[in-house]
């Protein structure tokens, strides 16, 4: 065991953290302040990586374009996940919202088969297959953006929620739906928001991340598993929980394969989200929307 | 309420009537499939290797002067849904010959069935050894295979591989991956270490802690066994890496997607042991290669191969039993001597054929092929 090696697991699971945490942020405000689990969230990031390619392969548009288009477009399609499934269901039990966003995703999957068909698809990036040495650890292209973009966009949410009137909103929603309705706050607006944000927070983890991987229509399914861990570990609903908690798992998951051998990878994640689930169910951070 | 009923029950006789004659005329061929699932966009290959088998067939008058046909049903390659998928076509569509399914554990739980229900099946994708122990002679006689079994693509691999003093694993972990290691570590030579093995689930797209560690511990060779699109994932990342170890085994260098990464030449020496590759140029595959591309704008893969191949062969089988009696159809596929598209395809006392294989080798960031013969 070489310093070299151990200080390049910590750099990729640092990296693989930070998309772990960015790609649960988006899931974690919604459940935060809707309370709704959302299991198309994996869909949403597979809808967004395949609007790229679209963007990229049947329009011309450069990476640097197509990306932020592609965030607009699906906080776009945030806000009709809005008004099909968040504001329908928004006093409705739960089960109501997991069996609606679950069959938006059965939906959307297999759209997305009809449309683009099954076979594997990739998205070219500038930066991918970059390659930076410092001290004998290699840094990848592609990652350090992703990294970037999860710390970007950790603070920016941070700030929005704290700094802005539309923020305060979102976190009133969050403590307390009918206190809100007291003060004069829409929380159909808020749902909308929130729901916008989310999906927004989703594409722009798909937009880095999927030029490392390929793109076919179940590719969300381990995206969502993935997210579901971080959240509980997180703290279900607690943001800044939810990008500490993936960064705690992406380094874990790299130790832990890396010494012990690949096939304890997924046991990593799931044996700490149930010793979460045994030992403090309210997650390390605590619950709801805390920033 | 009277009126939707009667529409109901006109329909369902018009619908009968309509498609009664032809099923009675079609020769059958059944089997079950990815159609959906991570699998599915293999089971679209799958399903045009068949298209085109069933079409040059009707072109040439059909068999036994019956026109040929095909269902597919959806399994997204899980036994249990293959199971059902089977047992519909045995005793809904009463297919005629049935094939197997692509995943092994899928194919491995519909043979029983074939057995029950008398059915001529043949394994036209699945490489799992085990198939072939289990058919044949003291077990299922109803099941062939047209394809290699992992035991004869192992068995290659180890050959090629009696040189190499240090060796990495990775593969994916389910039977395949687990069982083809297995069989190639039992052939290598004797001074070879294995460095390590290591087994990921068939989703994993990340392998930069397995790549970290081969960086130091520098084996000669890194053995691959995984499904193409993972596979490639690995190379990308490997390329990133700056490794310089050869992947031997099974690698992913016939996918389309691998092309780009092989031009760079810094898979230079790496080889794989396919069952087919399209782009291996004979007058018989190419016969088979053109028409598939100008249709579908890819080259066929494996499976689409193996379907067709397998269709080629209950085809050829039927025309010399006389009549898709099971039992006439099952003697006749055990005297099967059929001139297949890499060599002839004839079955041994376990029902399996020793076809010959694709040793693909990459040199100077190209494909290098040639035909060896199975041991």
């Amino acid at each position: 065991m070489d310093v070299s090696m151990l200080l390049q697991f910590l750099a990729n699971g640092v990296s693989v953290g930070l998309g772990y945490g960015l790609a649960a942020v988006g899931l974690a405000l919604v459940f935060g302040i809707l309370e709704q689990v959302n299991f198309a969230h994996g869909e949403i990031y597979m809808v967004g990586a395949f609007t790229l390619w679209f963007l990229g392969q049947s329009a011309g548009v450069p990476y640097w374009l197509g990306y932020p288009v592609m965030v607009v477009a699906m906080a776009a399609f945030g806000l009709l996940l809005a008004e099909v499934v968040f504001l329908p269901t928004l006093h409705r039990p739960f089960e109501t919202v997991i069996l609606a966003t679950l069959a938006v995703s059965i939906i959307l999957q297999n759209l997305v088969r009809l449309v683009f068909g099954a076979t594997p698809l990739h998205i070219d990036s500038p930066l991918d297959g970059m390659t930076l040495e410092l001290g004998g650890v290699l840094f990848f292209g592609q990652r350090i953006f992703v990294s970037v973009v999860a710390i970007v966009a950790l603070a920016g949410l941070v700030a929005f929620l704290r700094r802005t009137e539309t923020g305060r909103a979102m976190r009133a929603m969050a403590q307390n739906k009918d206190a809100c309705l007291m003060v004069g706050i829409d929380i159909r607006r808020v749902t909308r928001i929130t729901a916008a944000a989310g999906a927004a927070l989703c594409a722009l983890a798909a937009g880095a991340m999927a030029p490392m991987f390929d793109l076919y229509p179940n590719m969300g399914t381990d995206v969502v598993f993935k997210s579901f861990a971080v959240v509980i570990i997180g703290g279900m609903g607690n943001i800044s929980g939810a990008m500490l908690a993936g960064l705690l798992l992406g380094v874990a998951e790299s130790f832990a394969s890396g010494m012990l051998g690949a096939t304890y990878r997924d046991g990593v994640g799931f044996t700490l989200m149930i010793i979460m689930l045994l030992l403090r169910p309210q997650g390390i951070f605590g619950k709801s929307v805390r920033v | 309420m009277r009126k939707p009923a009667l529409l109901y029950a006109l329909a369902v006789t018009l619908a009968l009537g309509a498609t009664a004659p032809s099923l009675a005329a079609d020769i059958q061929i059944g089997f079950p499939g990815p159609i959906s699932g991570p699998a599915s966009f293999l089971g679209q290959q799958m399903k045009w290797g068949a298209e085109q088998a069933v079409e040059e067939l009707n072109q040439r008058g059909g068999v036994l002067g019956r026109k040929v046909s095909f269902i597919m049903q959806d399994s997204q390659c899980r036994p249990a849904d293959a199971v059902s998928a089977a047992q519909k076509l045995i005793s809904q569509d009463k297919v005629d010959v049935l094939l197997g399914d692509l995943c092994s554990g899928a194919t491995m739980a519909v043979m029983p069935l074939a057995e029950a229900a008398h059915k001529p099946m043949i394994v036209s994708i699945s490489t799992l050894p085990e198939i072939t122990d289990k058919a044949g002679v003291g077990g299922n006689k109803w099941v062939f295979r047209t394809v290699p079994d992992d035991r004869m693509l192992a068995s290659v691999i180890g050959t090629q591989l009696a040189q190499t003093k240090t060796i990495s694993f990775i593969a994916e972990d389910t039977d395949y991956g687990r069982s083809a290691v297995k069989l190639v570590k039992a052939r290598l030579g004797a001074g070879a270490k294995v460095v390590s093995e290591d087994y990921v689930k068939n989703t994993e797209t990340d392998f930069l802690p397995v790549l970290t560690r081969l960086r130091s511990t520098k084996p000669q060779a890194l053995a691959i066994f995984m499904l193409d699109q993972q596979g490639f994932n690995l190379m990308k990342q490997y390329t990133q890496f700056g490794l310089k170890m050869p992947l031997v085994a099974r690698p992913p260098l016939l996918a389309p997607l691998a092309k780009s990464l092989l031009a760079t030449g810094k898979f230079d020496g790496s080889w794989t042991v396919y069952p087919y590759f399209d782009q291996y140029s004979s007058p018989a595959n190419d016969a088979f290669v053109k028409p598939f591309v100008a249709q579908h704008k890819q080259g066929p893969h494996y499976v689409a191969y193996g379907v067709y191949e397998s269709i080629m062969v209950a085809a050829d089988a039927i025309r010399r039993a006389g009549s898709t009696d099971p039992d006439a159809v099952r003697e006749a596929l055990r005297k099967t001597d059929y001139k297949g598209i890499l060599g002839p395809i004839a079955f041994d006392d376990h029902n399996q054929s020793h076809n010959n294989l694709m040793f693909v080798k990459v040199e100077h960031g190209k494909l290098a092929v040639k035909l060896i013969p199975s041991q």
